[in-house]
């Protein structure tokens, strides 16, 4: 409700104060007037509220402007607990208690009437037309005050409230003295008495309603409210039956803004809500972000070490590329001098340039085993369908044995296919067997036993010997580069084909172990990945 | 007619122990005097396009066969290739790269610029013996080149 509405309603109520029709007045039916005084007839009552206000208009004429400020602030404080009251009984009302209000109302409605017949037998002897308008046009100011004051309680607008308290007091004060102008002659006395009961009931009520507001005790308050509703209704009695009517728009309206106000509510929780879920997505997303820096600085040191892993397969290709141009020279100058200048060396003299000679060819073996296994680290694994079985004959052959020798040394089994890359695989077959045979070469009847087994996700392919075997103390040993755990003279290598070995199974994705026995042979495992190479 | 004009084998070799041995292995097969040993791949080419200190040679002579070494000072192999290829006169010389390099690049790239045949080095000095008498005999003896 706007200021603009409230300012028209008072010039309506100044403008329209002496047209309403006669027949808008009830005309009281003298049975259903309250008593006053228990002690006293309806008639006597009225009898006595004539004889008191006409007296009363007596005393009001001399001492009216001096009693006028003190009934206006009492009915302003008045106007202002009714403000309140209303105002709570409108929250519990909208909020929570409809009917509770609604019989409130009624009970107001009721109380008013009673009032209302009591003012209207005091008034049917003079201007009751006036009186009715006034009355009517108070009860509309206030229904539309008490709309505007409800609402903008509810929005909790304090000032604004303040104003409207202030505006409803001056209205009261305005419309008071019209009224006390008009009833001047007979009803001054009973008028301030009344007020002056009014105002000490009210205050007692205000006092009895903090006290119980202070324990919060509920529906004691609700009581307390609905009894000064009671109460209040003397001061608003001619308001309420248009307030019914009104009240149920203003109720309606109520409603609306509560749920305009929950929908609001509503809304600030869900943004709230996804704010908090914001803040909650924003918290992941930094735990999220540090597992990311966790990830990328792994990856980081994975690349370096990657980078430093090639940087070392580069050295030592190229160590070994350019350690081969100086020991071709030194075996092809020695085989030179032993061609050009044998003649002139005795014996001892051969001996010594042999030992330059093989020491030279070793290390020339030693360098291109090592660029061998330096290049398995970069060269790319083709991976084919292998028939495992003919892979494994095909470097049995090779080994140069007589077929009757050879059937005689090998047992070869089942030996499941697998997928890799050929060669490689071929360069493992050939590095064990030729193993086997080497450090089995002692007996004279040696057996060299080749099977697989076949495991859920792996084929497990293993070679045996009755060779010298090794001490499983030194096991781990076995694959590492140049480790050997035989010296050169009892058997000739590099001590690098074990390692070549493991690196081509783990490229395949697979894995490599021993089993021995000093002096009983050696078992070699070695397993691949069913139907795949890495 | 001057000294180079009979060279059948042009080496391109800058270590001086590679090439004595190669030639070693050539004299065994009996065609070391036929070869000439450039020292790098500058001598190579002055050689081939009689410029520099080969500017009297007779231009309409070409060696049978170039063994070739990659890492060189001055102009390595590839450039060397590069540089004979791009002559409608020198491309059809056959050329086989002997390197100590068994790079896959080098060897890629050595048969992408159109060698007629990529050989490691062989420490062993019998198998290096061998691989050179091989490579002499088959160019000069087996082989034919359009004229």
């Amino acid at each position: 409700m706007v200021k603009t509405d409230h300012i028209v309603s008072h010039k309506n109520v100044r403008e329209s104060s002496s047209s309403v029709a006669q027949s808008d007045l009830t005309v009281p039916d003298a049975t259903t007037v309250p008593v006053i005084r228990p002690d006293l007839t309806p008639e006597e009552t009225l009898a006595e509220l004539l004889r008191v206000n006409a007296e009363l208009e007596r005393r009001l004429n001399e001492g009216f402007e001096r009693d006028e400020i003190a009934r206006d602030e009492a009915i302003e404080e008045l106007a202002r607990t009714n403000a309140e009251l209303e105002r709570r009984l409108a929250e519990r009302t909208v909020e929570r208690d409809d009917i509770a209000r609604d019989e409130a109302v009624t009970e107001l409605a009721r109380t008013n009437a009673e009032l209302k017949q009591r003012l209207a037998q005091r008034t049917i002897e003079r201007d009751e037309i006036a009186r009715d308008e006034a009355i009517t046009e108070l009860a509309r100011t206030n229904a539309e005050l008490k709309q505007r004051l409800a609402q903008r309680t509810e929005e909790r607008d304090d000032v604004a409230r303040d104003e409207a308290l202030t505006e409803l007091a001056r209205t009261n004060a305005e419309l008071k003295q019209r009224l006390a102008e008009r009833t001047v002659e007979r009803d001054d006395v009973a008028r301030d008495e009344a007020l002056t009961e009014l105002a000490r009931t009210n205050a007692e009520l205000k006092q009895r309603l903090a006290e119980r507001t202070a324990e919060r005790d509920d529906v004691a308050r609700d009581e307390a409210l609905t009894e000064l509703a009671r109460t209040n209704a003397e001061l608003k009695q001619r308001l309420a039956e248009r307030t019914v009517e009104r009240d149920d728009i203003a109720r309606d309206e109520a409603r609306a803004e509560l749920a305009r106000t929950n929908a609001e509510l509503q809304q600030q929780l869900a943004k709230r809500t996804i704010e908090r879920d914001d803040i909650a997505r924003e918290k992941a997303n930094v735990e999220l972000l540090r597992t990311n820096m966790a990830e990328e600085q792994l990856h980081l040191h994975a690349a370096e070490l990657e980078k430093l892993n090639a940087e070392l397969e580069s050295f030592s290709y190229s160590v070994s590329h350019d350690l081969r141009s100086p020991v071709r020279a030194i075996i092809g100058y020695t085989e030179a001098v032993k061609d050009d200048y044998g003649a002139l060396l005795d014996e001892e003299g051969h001996r010594l340039l042999g030992v330059v000679h093989s020491e030279a060819s070793r290390m020339g073996d030693l360098i291109d085993d090592l660029l061998a296994f330096s290049q398995l680290g970069r060269q790319s694994i083709v991976s084919v369908p292998i028939e495992m079985i003919s892979l494994v004959e095909e470097v049995v052959t090779d080994q140069g044995l007589s077929t009757k020798r050879q059937a005689s040394i090998f047992d070869i089994g089942e030996l499941p296919d697998v997928r890799g890359d050929r060669a490689l695989l071929r360069q493992v077959w050939t590095n064990l067997i030729s193993n086997a045979l080497k450090y089995s070469s002692k007996k004279s009847d040696p057996r060299i036993r080749i099977w697989a087994i076949t495991e859920p996700t792996r084929v497990v392919y293993n070679i045996q010997d009755d060779g010298v075997g090794f001490d499983m103390a030194y096991a781990d040993k076995l694959f590492g580069v140049f480790q050997r755990l035989h010296r050169n003279e009892d058997f000739a290598g590099t001590g690098v084909g074990l390692a070549i070995v493991q690196r081509i199974v783990q490229r395949h994705g697979g894995a490599i172990w021993a089993e021995a026995k000093l002096g009983e042979g050696a078992t070699f495992s070695f397993a691949l990945p069913t139907g795949a190479a890495a | 007619m001057t000294e180079y004009d009979d060279v059948e084998i042009l080496l391109v070799e800058d270590n001086r122990q590679d090439a004595e041995m190669t030639m070693r292995a050539l004299r065994k097969c009996k065609i070391a005097n036929k070869v000439q040993w450039a020292k790098d791949g500058v001598e190579a080419l002055n050689f081939i396009r009689c410029t520099g200190e080969f500017e009297s040679r007779n231009k309409n002579s070409f060696p049978k066969v170039i063994l070739l070494d990659l890492k060189m000072p001055r102009l390595d192999g590839l450039d060397v290739i590069r540089a004979l290829k791009a002559d409608e006169v020198t491309r059809k010389i056959p050329i086989v790269v002997m390197t100590s390099s068994n790079q896959e690049r080098d060897v890629t790239e050595s048969y992408r610029l159109g060698v007629n045949g990529y050989v490691t080095k062989p420490v062993q000095s019998a198998a290096f013996m061998e691989a050179v008498a091989n490579i002499g005999m088959f160019w000069l003896f087996v082989n034919s080149t359009p004229v």
